[in-house]
């Protein structure tokens, strides 16, 4: 019991490092988007959003985007789901479901900027 | 600390009282509420900035027609509220990790003074920047 315990709290310390690291990423990545997609020339335009999108620095940036504001948000929300302080067994399923959910929205993230580059071709 | 407000840790009553009114609470407490409010409309706003991506991808047409809305003054207000929760979420976790890293938890009143000062600062300058451009 003791050793579930410890387990738990250090997946919970893992977890506080990992919403840190990744919080303070997206301060740099959100602040890059933001310059480059929203304060430089304002709301661009579906036309400009796609030649901002094909340049490759841009592109990587909105790639490394998704992955990293993806986990920061659903591992902020696990631990928002987590204070209900529910049973064991339903801490693993909403475990599994945000983990399903963050690989389909990475998945489809990453399909979109394609996509969305794509179109400049 | 909450149980002793006569609420039982955990279940929907405990996160009404935590979340919805934390009055006559710290500085920390109200901290701590902006901090999970503003994350999980942050959360929330992820996925209809997908969307609204998406109809770039699918149908430029109908993004250009709600760019209309998102210029309208409403739209940049929306943009102006959406920059305050990232501020402030932003500079509030720069905070919870400089108190956890430097153990200054004893300095936590006047850093959330500090975090809301800066958030109100950079958010009036934002929406300077974001009435001018449109």
């Amino acid at each position: 019991m003791q050793h579930t315990e410890r387990e738990q709290q250090a997946r919970q310390s893992s977890g506080w490092i990992w919403q840190a690291v990744t919080g303070v990423l997206l301060i740099v990545i959100v602040l890059l988007h933001m310059i480059f997609h929203h304060f430089e020339e304002g709301l661009l335009s579906a036309s400009q959003v796609v030649v901002h999108v094909a340049d490759p620095a841009i592109f990587i940036l909105e790639i490394l985007f998704v992955l990293v504001v993806t986990y920061h948000a659903l591992l902020g929300v696990k631990a928002v789901i987590f204070d209900l302080q529910l049973s064991d067994s339903t801490r693993q399923k909403v475990s599994m479901g945000l983990t399903v959910l963050g690989v389909v929205t990475v998945i489809y993230g990453v399909i979109l900027a394609f996509l969305i580059r794509s179109a400049a071709v | 600390m909450e149980q002793s407000s006569g609420v039982k840790a955990g279940g929907l009553g405990f996160l009404i009282q935590r979340w919805i009114l934390p009055l006559k609470r710290s500085i920390g407490t109200w901290a701590f509420v902006f901090n999970r409010w503003s994350g999980v409309l942050l959360a929330i706003y992820l996925y209809v900035h997908l969307g609204i991506l998406t109809t770039i991808a699918f149908s430029p047409n109908a993004y250009d027609q709600f760019l209309v809305l998102a210029k309208s003054p409403f739209g940049l207000l929306f943009d102006v509220g959406l920059v305050l929760l990232l501020l402030y979420h932003g500079f509030n976790g720069l905070r919870i990790i400089y108190s956890a890293l430097a153990g200054k938890i004893e300095q936590h009143r006047s850093q959330f003074w500090a975090v809301v000062a800066l958030t109100i600062v950079l958010t009036l300058y934002s929406a300077f920047l974001i009435f001018s451009h449109g």
